[in-house]
């Protein structure tokens, strides 16, 4: 008797295996219901109820599939049945062969989302770092449904967007809220448009468009997760579950490869596309030139002569006599400087009369002059094209101490690096500690939260003074050699930065605490950036004075480096540094990943 | 002085790593909401101090705020006119343009001689027009 009880529980226990290795679920249902593995449990990064069928969803993938092979055998009345609300996974179902053919002819919704978008290819696109902004800094991705159409304006497609509602005006809650994820992410559809005008002409920030290599089927169930995305939300976190993260993964979830492994905990807008890149899913891309860009293109058409009467034009566009002017490309230039100039105003449908009455007449001259070639926008390379978004720096320091620096910062970018892909006029560096390993000591040298710099000024277009910021704990200056917290504030102008050359002068604050004395202090000087950019190396010196007025003494800090490109991801430099107390020369190489 | 200056050093970093947190997003209000975008040389400090998250919004003066149909994210002529009406115009000025060429397939008259368009400028944007009068004006210029 116990006998046969246990031989029937054993034949029932065999039974239920069987059933799960050929009913259950597989990675592709994993990533679709954005499922993460701990230790054999499972749990969704999603953190709507809406999401999931059952009320143990979020934890258990096996209970959702199997509730969704049972929903599928009922009749699909509208809208509101899952087979409407999450089409991809319906098709999922279908294609493991656990269902007939989802039957989406009562979802109403659906079918008009799906009549309007009907895409016949998507891509990835890059709206480029935005340094003025912090949120934007680090750039920003979303994706674009190509319409299926007879033209192929894209102007016309849609983007799908993920963003966090954010709910407060209180920059420190927004911070803190950002960071433990306090705010909710959701994906949303607009028009492509609105997103061009905003990046493209309001930030006045490149766009770059990465076509998706996606084959047909994965492109129906990208266009049908989506939809599915519109019953989810997700907790967001600045630094790793971001915009860029969740584009990521409902690329990843379509296609069914493994990307998100190759992503880091932080996880940066550039990185992500290193990670689709390295995966085959993106094909090369396409820029879209931002309002300054154009400017700079129809600028480069001119005669000297006609340089400067933009020029003059850009500085007093009100008492400008349009009257003189008839050349169309120089039309066509103050077209896009005044574009440019007020940005702003004119897309918020906010100009004032005279800025309106000016642009009419322009705009109402050149319709009378007939047609021109369109400038040919230059190619420049691609964000792609450059270093990822971590870097690792070892170097070795001899003079008077010998010691082994070790720099790490989990982003971005510092003007000294490789302009490729980048910029040499902008720095965002955040998190970077800095370490030196002495005999057999460990110092702690400095962490910087932040280090950010713009001196992407155009001096022969308008004068706007390039800036710095950064703020963090350093020995650098210390008289007792104890790591002070400091900030630095620094503005001035950038004589020459273009793609070659950088040359950057500007006042700079340097307030620091000093524990040994208590004192708070507030030096003050100039500091002076030149850096060359070959084709790959960088050669430059940055150097700064400061006066220390409490202490009535000078600081001077003098940096020559030369640093050579091995490959995108790998410099080698040597440097010396030199201040008050001492000189050090050091090489190494800074690695990114 | 040392809790104050960690303080600031705090706060500030929380807003200075904020990636792409933007307001919502979407059809209906949200999608037709740009951030007030000032191009502000100290934009970290002012986003610190004047307690601005970037929502300085403004709406555009559609009444259909931009999408038709909020399942499908579709846009109306009128729409896209409104959105657009910078572009536009410089294309139209000039009588070539992505966005005249957005316009024109979204109308289906992607074939026309965009010169008449140029030429017909005067007339189509009128002092103050309207998204709508633009595009009516643009239809009888067509049509002329």
């Amino acid at each position: 008797m116990i006998q046969s009880n246990w031989g029937a529980f054993i034949a029932s226990l065999f039974f239920i295996l069987q059933v799960h290795a050929s009913d259950t679920f597989d990675s592709q249902w994993l990533k679709l219901l954005r499922y993460n593995n701990y230790n054999s449990s499972f749990e969704s990064e999603a953190d709507s109820n809406a999401f999931f069928l059952t009320s143990r969803g979020k934890t258990d993938p096996e209970g959702e599939y199997q509730k969704f092979i049972r929903v599928m055998k009922t009749p699909v009345s509208g809208d509101n049945h899952p087979v409407c609300m999450f089409p991809a996974r319906a098709l999922k179902i279908f294609q493991d062969n656990k269902s007939t053919k989802p039957d989406f002819s009562k979802c109403d919704k659906l079918n008009r989302y799906l009549k309007a978008t009907d895409p016949k290819g998507a891509s990835l696109v890059f709206a480029s770092y935005f340094i003025q902004k912090p949120s934007s800094a680090f750039g920003h991705t979303f994706l674009r449904l190509h319409t299926n159409r007879l033209g192929n304006a894209a102007l016309l497609d849609f983007a799908v967007d993920f963003a966090a509602s954010v709910d407060t005006q209180n920059p420190i809650a927004y911070g803190v809220k950002g960071i433990i994820g306090g705010f909710k992410g959701r994906f949303s559809r607009m028009p492509y448009f609105l997103k061009i005008r905003e990046y493209a002409d309001l930030d006045s920030r490149d766009v770059w468009e990465y076509p998706l290599n996606l084959t047909n089927q994965e492109l129906l169930m990208l266009t049908l997760h989506l939809w599915e995305m519109d019953q989810a939300y997700f907790d967001y976190y600045y630094f790793s579950e971001n915009c860029s993260y969740h584009i990521l993964r409902a690329i990843e979830a379509v296609t069914n490869k493994d990307i998100s492994k190759d992503l880091k905990f932080f996880v940066l807008p550039i990185d992500t596309i290193h990670a689709l890149s390295k995966n085959n899913v993106l094909l090369s891309p396409k820029r879209i030139p931002s309002q300054y860009s154009k400017v700079k293109t129809s600028l480069d058409s001119l005669s000297q002569e006609n340089k400067l009467t933009v020029l003059e034009f850009y500085h007093d566009p009100f008492s400008f006599n349009l009257n003189i002017v008839n050349d169309i490309f120089l039309v066509d230039a103050m077209i896009d400087i005044l574009n440019y100039k007020f940005a702003e105003s004119l897309l918020t449908d906010s100009s004032d009369a005279k800025t309106i009455k000016l642009r009419e007449s322009l705009l109402l001259k050149r319709s009378q002059m007939g047609s021109s070639k369109q400038p040919i926008i230059s190619t420049i390379d691609s964000p792609s094209s450059g270093h990822f978004g971590s870097y690792f720096d070892m170097g070795y320091s001899y003079g008077d101490k010998k010691s082994i620096n070790l720099t790490h910062a989990f982003a971005l970018h510092q003007f000294k690096h490789s302009p490729k892909g980048f910029s040499n006029k902008f720095q965002m560096t955040m998190g970077e500690i800095q370490l030196s390993l002495l005999k057999n000591t460990i110092k702690f040298d400095s962490f910087k939260i932040f280090d950010v710099m713009n001196a992407s000024t155009s001096f022969f277009l308008e004068f706007k003074p390039s800036w710095r910021f950064a703020i963090g704990v350093s020995r650098d200056f210390s008289t007792t050699n104890s790591v002070e917290p400091f900030a630095l504030l620094n503005s001035g102008v950038s004589l020459l930065a273009d793609d070659d050359y950088l040359l950057n002068l500007s006042f700079t604050f340097r307030p620091r605490f000093q524990e040994a004395s208590n004192q708070f202090q507030l030096p003050a000087g100039v500091s002076l950036i030149s850096q060359r950019n070959g084709q790959s190396f960088q050669i430059g010196i940055e150097a700064s004075i400061y006066r220390n007025f409490d202490l009535s003494v000078y600081e001077f800090k003098l940096e020559p480096y030369f640093r050579k490109l091995i490959n995108r991801n790998l410099e080698v430099y040597i440097q010396s540094s030199s201040r008050r107390a001492e000189t050090q020369f050091s090489s190494g190489f800074t690695a990114f990943y | 002085m040392k809790k104050i200056l960690f303080a600031a050093a705090f706060s500030l970093s929380l807003t200075g790593s904020a990636m792409a947190a933007h307001g919502p997003a979407g059809c209906g209000l949200g999608s037709m909401l740009f951030q007030g975008k000032s191009g502000l040389v100290f934009n970290v400090l002012a986003a610190t101090f004047n307690g601005s998250s970037g929502n300085q919004t403004f709406g555009m003066s559609t009444g259909t705020l931009g999408c038709e149909d909020a399942q499908s994210a579709k846009v109306s002529v009128v729409s896209f006119v409104e959105g657009n009406k910078i572009a536009l115009s410089n294309d139209i000025s000039r009588g070539q343009g992505e966005t005249l060429d957005a316009y024109l397939e979204l109308i289906g008259q992607k074939n026309v001689d965009k010169s008449v368009l140029q030429k017909s400028y005067p007339t189509i944007f009128t002092k103050e027009a309207s998204a709508e009068q633009i595009h009516t004006n643009i239809l009888v210029a067509l049509n002329k």
